[in-house]
């Protein structure tokens, strides 16, 4: 209709209103600064965790692959795999034998290997620095690396040249003349011959065989959800013997990682929005006046959004662009400190400074900028010029009031809380705010604490101290020392700063063939770990049970409750401590526990044949703890008492112990000493509580650190939020409290009123914080909890964070209120209105 | 010729249970050029008129003709263009940008409309209104009289077809009064311009062509020049 070249006068009424609101645009540029750093931190962060981890997997793997397969494969499985809409492709390897000696060197532990072409060619490269000459396609050709000629004890050979070397594959020994056709450097086991396929082919082996044939998978897709692999698992047909390994970068764990950015992304974003709509809610309600004398003297409702929108687009260009340089600028040293921390070990960290980064949290910024800010524009763009030109913020007192009793309850409470829920949408935005950032704290913080080195140690280690006796490793018992005796464990019994102890007794048995319950047991222990069929020693076995010897493993009451609590099936503790009953050592054979329950097993003390004993099982463990020992018929965990009763010396495996204070170094350091001075001290080991939350402390680095950065920036946006609010409501409210002062209320009563809006305020944002907040920790806590650790929410860090909140609710407005005082006199104050 | 007439004019609020009629029925009309004084009590209705002639407020019934254009069919849009076309206003706290210069207040609303600026007429009327030496100042460094004659320049610099003046002495002394006056009256007479103003002041009423009277929201004299 009327189009206007006006748009360089909005610009400049734009400008001029922003220079004439110092503060507030201070805010709001801080605000969207702090936004985009974040989000670009964020961003830059997760992909740089995320090329790093893959480049660190790809160094540690020797290859760019997803998925493992483990254990030996048939053609039928590595068709599938070929064919398999979620593989890419599918790189095959061929242990082809090992190297027993050369002339210069007769330890040599380099291997041969076949790689087919997608192995060699698309799977490795990306590990390799350097490669030259050709892959071997003769039986005796070889490709290289400086460390497999190293171990060979060849290391200045080069390509072109020949050795002879000794090695080994299933059809027995061989010494053979090599000719070096190629060389390589890069990431992996450098300690290989990559050899043809014509010398795997004449190897004996086949790519069936177990531990000789593997295949390494690209998927399609960056991830595999655990459904997905499952289906692959099931659609391969994967054998008891092979194993289908997923790397982590390829896991569903990159989808929960990828939500967990997702979700700091949206929590900033909504900090900030939050806080940009306050403001400018508060800015266009205060300047409703003006927007309305502009309109009087001609400005269109179109101009009045325009001119506000620009004042945003400035303020957002400015934030974004200060928000992204900072981001860039910290990042060269924030980012590696972060991703470390994250878990990525390599030495040099590439930063992923991708545009596409810059230009998500340029947008996303602005986005919550345009949101933000939406709403107020409009309102400006609405304010009419008759309201405008009689303005005062005043309460709308259109809708039915209750008749309130004037003399039921405080009048200072009461004019708190109305003051409150004046305006409802401004309170619900302060409190929203406030109780984003308390939620967010009181969830990084349970987090971070439940991730804590202290929880995870105390956690997964109960015992303060486990110190165990070596020389029980050694498959002879001839080798065995009783080194934790009597007198040993005497010594800690009278060290006054141990509660207790207990130690776990061993004595080897021998369990006959029998069956039900022990051929069952063989056959899956077979079937799992061994090379060989059961098949073929059974008959072995049969006859020679002795050669097939296990361990009975005694434990006291206490360790007995503490391992029944653990287990599915509980067993009753009388029938255990009266040796009626046992708990079996699962061995992670997967084992049906139906099909083992109330099985009576028979065994006898391999060095006193004639004490013949048998018990039925009623437990399976699968706790590593209790059997360090293993043998190949089951492993039997039963009472100390009963073990006694059978054994006149047992040995002790090993040794818990439990200290009066938790983490006492001293205790531990005369403990350390008992082992120093002992004669066989190197024939000791032992893992340490206090140690390993060193080790953890350590690995973890600094994250307690940056989780309590991300909580004070979103915190700050907060506090801001609060702070600009308040100081707004009493710019606004000044009238009010100036003639509440002129009619007799005392300054210790406008106090009073101010310190319980404050209240309220604090009390509203912890309940938020203790409703949705702590319902999402819950549920953060819960999807992140692998190690099982109980919820618990750490209460110093959360009560300091409460009574900060409550703190800073209650001064912020009594500081604001003090400065207006101080300003003008209370007539000044109540004229200017006037005027 | 007419430049502003009202028919039947009425603007009614709702307060509690009852109704107020600001203005009930006014019939009003003036002539081009003519310097019009509505006067009346505080509540009697003036101020109402004055907003359904500039387009600030819009009737519950009746019609206004500003120019020969009805303002009933024009939306906000419409309403913001016409004022800053056709009307100029002046206010009692001279409602002056803030943040922005004299002079630049004064091309405002010509600078909204995207026109070409007469830089001669504004320098014309900086020199009529004595604002040549403060036309670099903001609003908040001059006094009362020299925002308001600030006010005045930027109500003709759009060179309107009429000045609405809403007690525009109302904030200033005596003395202060009549210079604005003297000057709004010598400017609307060099430029042929057509003045309607409000006061409760019949001193000031006197320097008008014509003065209305307005009661109850209705006009008890002078509604029209024809009467």
């Amino acid at each position: 209709m009327l189009r206007n070249n006006n748009s360089a006068v909005v610009a400049k009424m734009a400008v001029r209103s922003l220079s004439g609101n110092k503060r507030k645009n201070i805010v709001l540029i801080l605000a969207v600064m702090l936004a985009a750093f974040m989000l670009f931190t964020i961003l830059t962060v997760g992909g740089t965790w995320l090329h790093m981890q893959k480049v660190q997997e790809i160094h540690l793997q020797g290859g760019k692959y997803d998925v493992f397969f483990y254990g030996g494969f048939t053609k039928e499985q590595a068709e599938i795999c070929k064919n398999h809409p979620e593989i890419r492709a599918v790189g095959i390897k061929g242990m082809a034998g090992w190297g027993i000696k050369t002339e210069q060197d007769s330890t040599l532990h380099s291997t041969f290997v076949w790689a087919d072409k997608t192995q060699w060619e698309k799977i490795m490269r990306p590990a390799r620095e350097w490669v030259r000459g050709d892959y071997p396609q003769n039986s005796n050709e070889v490709m290289a690396t400086k460390a497999a000629l190293e171990d060979c004890g060849l290391g200045n050979l080069s390509i072109g040249d020949s050795f002879t070397i000794t090695y080994g594959d299933a059809l027995g020994e061989h010494t053979k003349k090599f000719r070096i056709c190629g060389m390589w450097e890069g990431y992996g086991d450098k300690k290989v011959f990559y050899v043809s396929k014509t010398f795997f082919d004449q190897s004996g082996f086949t790519l069936e065989d177990y531990g000789r044939g593997f295949m390494h998978l690209q998927i399609k897709n960056a991830f595999l959800t655990d459904k997905k692999f499952k289906d692959l698992e099931r659609d391969l047909k994967v054998g008891k013997k092979q194993r289908l390994m997923l790397t982590s970068t390829a896991s569903d764990d990159m989808l929960y990682l990828l939500l967990g950015l997702s979700g700091l992304m949206a929590v900033t974003c909504l900090s900030a929005y939050l806080l940009i709509y306050n403001i400018m809610y508060l800015s266009v309600s205060g300047n409703i006046r003006y927007y309305g004398l502009l309109q009087t003297i001609g400005m269109t409702p179109g101009q009045v959004r325009q001119m506000v929108k620009k004042e945003m687009q400035i303020v957002g260009g400015i934030g974004i662009g200060a928000g992204l340089l900072l981001g860039i600028f910290t990042s060269f040293g924030l980012i590696p400190a972060i991703v470390k921390v994250l878990g990525v070990r390599e030495k040099d960290i590439e930063i992923a400074f991708r545009p596409l980064f810059i230009c998500l949290s340029a947008l996303f910024a602005a986005a919550t900028v345009k949101i933000g800010s939406s709403k107020p524009v409009k309102m400006a763009a609405m304010s009419s010029p008759i309201e405008a030109l009689g303005y005062q913020a005043a309460v709308l007192c259109n809708r039915k009031r209750k008749v309130r009793n004037s003399l039921r309850g405080s009048l200072i409470w009461r004019m708190a809380l109305e003051r409150l829920f004046r305006d409802k949408k401004k309170t619900a935005m302060v409190v929203c705010s406030l109780g984003i950032s308390l939620s967010v704290f009181l969830c990084m913080v349970t987090l971070i604490e439940s991730q804590g080195a202290r929880t995870i140690v105390s956690n997964y280690m109960e015992a303060d101290m486990a110190i165990q006796n070596d020389t029980m490793q050694m498959k002879e018992k001839s080798g065995w020392k009783p080194l934790i005796d009597h007198s040993f464990l005497k010594k800690i019994e009278e060290d006054g700063a141990v509660k207790e102890m207990h130690p776990i007794l061993n004595e080897e048995i021998i369990i006959p063939w029998e069956e039900d319950f022990v051929e069952y047991w063989m056959t899956n222990f077979y079937d799992m770990w061994m090379e060989e069929s059961y098949e073929d020693v059974k008959e072995d076995y049969q006859k020679h049970p002795e050669k097939y010897y296990s361990f009975l493993v005694g434990i006291d009451r206490e360790e007995f409750r503490y391992l029944n609590s653990a287990i599915g099936n509980k067993v009753k503790e009388a029938d255990f401590l009266e040796g009626n009953v046992c708990i079996l050592y699962e061995n992670t054979l997967g084992l049906d526990f139906e099909k083992v329950k109330g099985k009576r097993v028979s065994f006898y003390l391999s060095d006193n044949p004639e004490r013949n004993c048998q018990m039925a099982i009623e437990g399976m463990s699968n706790d590593s703890y209790y059997a360090n020992l293993l043998g190949t018929t089951p492993t039997l965990i039963v009472s100390d008492k009963f073990l006694k009763g059978i054994s006149d010396n047992p040995y002790v495996s090993k040794v818990s112990i439990r200290y009066r204070r938790e983490y006492d170094t001293e205790a531990e350091d005369r403990i350390k000493g008992l082992i120093e001075a002992s004669k066989e001290k190197k024939d000791f080991s032992y893992n340490s509580k206090i140690e390993e939350l060193q080790m953890v402390k350590k690995a973890q680095g600094n994250m307690m650190g940056i989780g309590m950065g991300i909580v004070l920036l979103l915190a700050f946006i907060g506090i801001m939020n609060y702070v600009n609010t308040s100081v707004s409501n009493l710019q606004s409210s000044q009238m009010e409290l100036s003639v509440m002062e002129s009619i007799g209320m005392s300054q210790a009563q406008l106090r009073k009123l101010l310190i319980r809006e404050g209240l309220l305020y604090a009390l509203m944002a912890l309940i938020f914080a203790m409703t949705a907040g702590l319902s999402v920790t819950y549920y953060l806590y819960q999807s992140m909890n692998y190690r099982g650790i109980p919820f618990w929410m750490p209460v110093i860090p959360v009560m300091a964070a409460v009574f900060v909140v409550m703190l800073l609710c209650i001064l912020v407005p009594l500081i604001a209120y003090r400065q207006i005082e101080q300003k003008e006199s209370l007539v000044e104050r109540i004229r200017r209105f006037e005027c | 010729m007419d430049i502003v007439e009202t028919k039947n004019l009425k603007k009614y609020y709702r307060a509690g249970e009852g109704i107020v009629k600001a203005l009930d029925g006014v019939d009003f009309s003036v002539r081009e050029g003519e310097f019009v004084a509505i006067i009346g009590k505080s509540g009697s209705g003036k101020s109402t008129l004055l907003h359904m002639i500039g387009g600030l407020d819009t009737p519950t019934d009746g019609e206004v003709l500003v120019d020969g254009k009805r303002l009933a069919g024009m939306d906000r849009e419409q309403l913001a263009i016409f004022r800053r076309r056709k009307v100029g206003f002046i206010f009692q706290n001279y409602n002056l940008v803030q943040n922005l210069s004299v002079y630049e207040n004064i091309v405002l609303p010509i600078e909204l409309d995207g026109v070409h600026i007469d830089f001669g007429f504004v320098e014309e009327l900086l020199e009529l209104l004595k604002l040549q030496e403060k036309k670099e100042l903001f609003p908040g460094m001059l006094s009362g009289g020299q925002q308001q004659r600030a006010a005045i320049a930027r109500a003709l610099a759009s060179k309107p077809a009429i000045i609405l003046a809403d007690e525009p002495t109302g904030n200033l002394d005596t003395e202060s009064s009549h210079s604005v006056l003297g000057l709004l009256k010598m400017a609307a007479k060099r430029y042929q311009q057509t003045i309607v103003l409000i006061t409760h002041d019949y001193d000031i009423a006197q320097l008008a062509d014509r003065i209305v009277r307005i009661e109850d929201g209705r006009i008890v004299k002078g509604g029209s020049v024809y009467a």
